[in-house]
């Protein structure tokens, strides 16, 4: 065949899509005219692709090669024979050349059939059905009588979906009537049903807990009363004589061993002391005293206690100043003996590093003296050692043998 | 400390002399109490004596001693501080251990965490007009370290010792709570889910809303208390969001005491006699020894106190008669019997 395989492909599949004619039929009809050749046809080039109005061109010259050449015509094919020259003017004669099932979309109304609920006795029933309505279609299609064109099919398929619309309509109407006489019937009646219900909960809810509040109360009062009662026959005396502030701590004591925390409601009782608490970070004191003011400060103290007219009364009121200060944190420097010993030990201290420095200092003077010593000293080395080296020398020249040496003066010239 | 920049003052808790084994217990409760600047497993042995504690204690940064001492009469308590500071020494009437606590009480709990933050102080009754009384107050606040109130996290204030003086009896009631706060206004069973990690066990309810009604509304606690109700200024544990109302309760643990301050010396144990229950003048012999020989007594062991004791005894027992109108000694008030938990 002339044409290659591609546009071969191409053409046929235009064609059956344009004009229903079937694939096989074009095949044979391609097969047997193998050698004619139209306009189109013959000035292909085998392996030139084509655009898709030359393909249209294509595809008509082939339908009508099949459609010259079919037994049976169809409608369609008859039609296309009788085609005017001339193109179509109006679009609606275009859409009369396509098919309804090619232009027209799928009926809304066919409900596809799920395949994979049904029995096998559904299965075969619907089968049969769907071979007897593809029986019945292909006869319709072919019969003259029942030819129906795309436009006159569309036609009726919106008729039809006009009818069903008003239908909805009316139907929508009537239900819409029935449903606004029910609501608002029903609903005052349902509320006020409610309403009545949640406010009878809710105040026999507050009864109940107010019963229950009253009975705890009472049971309360009663185990207080009892309590109070013992406690009375015990401390008969003791309370006679107890003033108001031992009764607020007895009443305290009383109480489940909880003491109060200090809350906005209750306040705190004014013996009650508590741990000590940092508010405002206070400046440390920077006036330190140095140790010889505190021991003349001490020294004078034992004076003064020893001083028999107020000794007695310096001496406490140091003692509890000292004693509370100390408890606080405090260092009090009241003992002279101990400020002398440290007085002492600063000292010694300072003697000992005062002589460690000096050591130190003589150590690094006398160790850099010998080190400065120890170099002169090989410098010398070395440079009395290059001499000898150079008499040695100077000697090796006079060493010939049978020599002695250098001419050392004769034996008995004075020396 | 990190945040108030000041000394945390620590603590040894000490035996003196051959204690027996309620008050050794006693002592390692009050170490218990003491957590955590304090040694728990500080080892004492017979031969050690309170200048060898003392000279360990300034390069360990210790500050305060608490010194256990048992006598005929009745066991000692001492609260000192080191190296010069004054010494309180406190009779104590009658103790209970932690663990008599926990057998007396139905739901005792302790968990260890509590111990990993120092207690909080409160003092009540002690008249800052009294320089003795002035002191005891002075020197248990210090014992503790410093809290700064803008820094701290409420959720680490978890114990709480109370001191409580009475004016008549002159005796100081010594007690040790654990904190815990609760949120008002919630029905039981909401605030145990809320407050614990356990389910909930449904089994005896019929339908799940009684897990809400069934324990009424509101606990059965909360109209007894409108006193222990507070808003939270931080979160305080489970359930308890700050600026939340919630119920604080205490629980007790640890050891229960009944002191009576009988003495209060210049010195760590020695030095001149500022206060003494029973009059410095009937007992001034024994404090003019004590003031000449201020190092025997830190180096002696007990017998400087039996001999003191000897003389008190009879101030005691006149006090007693006077005051109780029974012969001292017939009462319930003994030493070897003190194993009721007082009731208050």
């Amino acid at each position: 065949m002339g044409m290659p395989h591609t546009i071969r492909k191409k053409v046929l599949y235009s064609a059956e899509l344009r004009f229903g004619v079937s694939l096989g039929l074009l095949v044979e009809t391609l097969s047997t005219f193998s050698s004619t050749s139209t306009t189109g046809l013959e000035t292909r080039i085998p392996g030139q692709t084509c655009s898709p109005q030359e393909m249209g061109c294509l595809a008509i010259d082939l339908a009508e090669i099949v459609c010259a050449n079919s037994r049976c015509k169809s409608p369609y094919q008859l039609a296309f024979l009788d085609r005017p020259i001339a193109p179509p003017a109006d679009f609606d004669e275009l859409v009369d050349l396509i098919p309804p099932k090619f232009y027209l979309p799928a009926d809304d109304n066919v409900e596809k059939q799920w395949v994979f609920g049904m029995t096998k006795r559904e299965k075969r029933e619907a089968r049969r059905l769907t071979k007897e309505h593809s029986k019945k279609a292909r006869r319709d299609r072919l019969d003259p009588e029942k030819f129906v064109t795309t436009l006159q099919v569309l036609q009726q398929r919106n008729e039809v979906a006009e009818a069903h619309a008003e239908k909805e309509e009316e139907d929508e109407e009537a239900k819409a009537e029935e449903n606004g006489k029910g609501d608002a019937e029903q609903a005052p009646v349902a509320g006020t049903e409610r309403v009545k219900s949640s406010q009878e909960l809710r105040e026999r809810l507050h009864k109940r807990i107010e019963a229950i509040r009253a009975e705890r109360r009472i049971n309360k009062a009663r185990d207080w009363q009892e309590r109070t009662k013992d406690a009375s026959k015990k401390r008969k005396k003791s309370e006679n004589k107890t003033t108001q502030a031992n009764k607020r701590q007895k009443q305290g004591h009383k109480e489940t061993g909880i003491v109060p925390v200090s809350s906005e409601k209750v306040p705190v009782a004014s013996d009650m002391e508590f741990g000590r608490v940092k508010i405002d970070s206070q400046k440390r004191t920077l006036n330190r005293k140095s140790k010889e003011k505190l021991l003349e400060q001490a020294t004078k103290l034992q004076k003064d206690i020893q001083d028999t007219e107020k000794g007695k009364d310096v001496a406490s009121k140091h003692s509890w100043d000292a004693a509370l200060s100390r408890a606080s944190g405090q260092k009090v420097f009241d003992n002279p003996k101990l400020l002398k010993q440290s007085l002492k030990r600063e000292h010694q201290r300072r003697e000992k590093s005062a002589k460690k420095w000096q050591d130190r200092h003589d150590s690094e003077a006398q160790r850099a003296q010998e080190k400065q010593q120890t170099r002169a000293s090989h410098i010398k080395e070395r440079i009395d050692a290059r001499k000898q080296r150079l008499i040695a020398k100077r000697e090796k020249k006079l060493m010939r043998p049978g020599f002695e040496g250098r001419k050392a003066g004769f034996l008995n010239e004075a020396k | 400390s990190h945040e108030t920049g000041e000394k945390i003052p620590r603590s040894f808790v000490i035996g003196r002399g051959k204690l027996p084994v309620l008050l050794r217990n006693l002592e390692q409760d009050l170490r218990k109490l003491m957590l955590p600047h304090t040694a728990l497993h500080l080892k004492e042995s017979g031969k050690n004596t309170l200048k060898d504690f003392v000279h360990v204690a300034g390069p360990l940064g210790v500050s305060h001693f608490v010194i256990l001492s048992n006598t005929k009469n009745a066991p000692y308590m001492k609260v000192a501080r080191s190296p010069h500071g004054p010494t309180m020494t406190f009779k104590v009437h009658d103790f209970c251990l932690a663990a008599d606590v926990a057998r007396a009480l139905l739901r005792y709990r302790a968990p260890p965490s509590i111990f990993k933050n120092p207690p909080l102080v409160v003092l009540n009754g002690f008249n800052p007009a009294e320089a003795h009384l002035k002191l005891v107050t002075i020197m248990f606040q210090n014992i503790f370290p410093v809290i700064d109130v803008k820094k701290v996290k409420l959720s680490l204030c978890q114990r709480v010792l109370l001191l409580n003086y009475d004016k008549d009896t002159k005796v100081i009631d010594f007690r040790h709570y654990a904190i815990s706060a609760q949120p008002v206004g919630v029905s039981r069973g909401i605030r145990k889910l809320v407050q614990r990690t356990k389910i909930p066990d449904l089994r005896t309810l019929n339908d799940v809303s009684e897990f809400v009604t069934k324990s009424g509304y509101g606990s059965e606690s909360e109209a007894e208390n409108e006193s222990s109700r507070v808003t939270l200024p931080q979160d305080y544990g489970r359930g308890n969001p700050a600026s939340q109302q919630s119920a604080v309760k205490l629980h007790e643990i640890g050891p229960r005491m009944t002191l009576q301050l009988v003495k209060v010396e210049e010195g760590l144990c020695s030095g001149a006699v500022m206060f003494h229950e029973y009059g410095i003048e009937e007992n001034k012999k024994k404090n003019k020894k004590k003031k000449e020989e201020p190092v025997d007594d830190m180096d002696v062991d007990m017998d400087g106190e039996e001999q003191h004791e000897e003389e008190e005894e009879d101030d005691d027992a006149d006090y007693y008669r006077q005051e109780v109108g029974e012969e001292p000694g017939e009462g319930k008030r003994n030493f070897t019997l003190l194993r009721q938990v007082p009731c208050f």
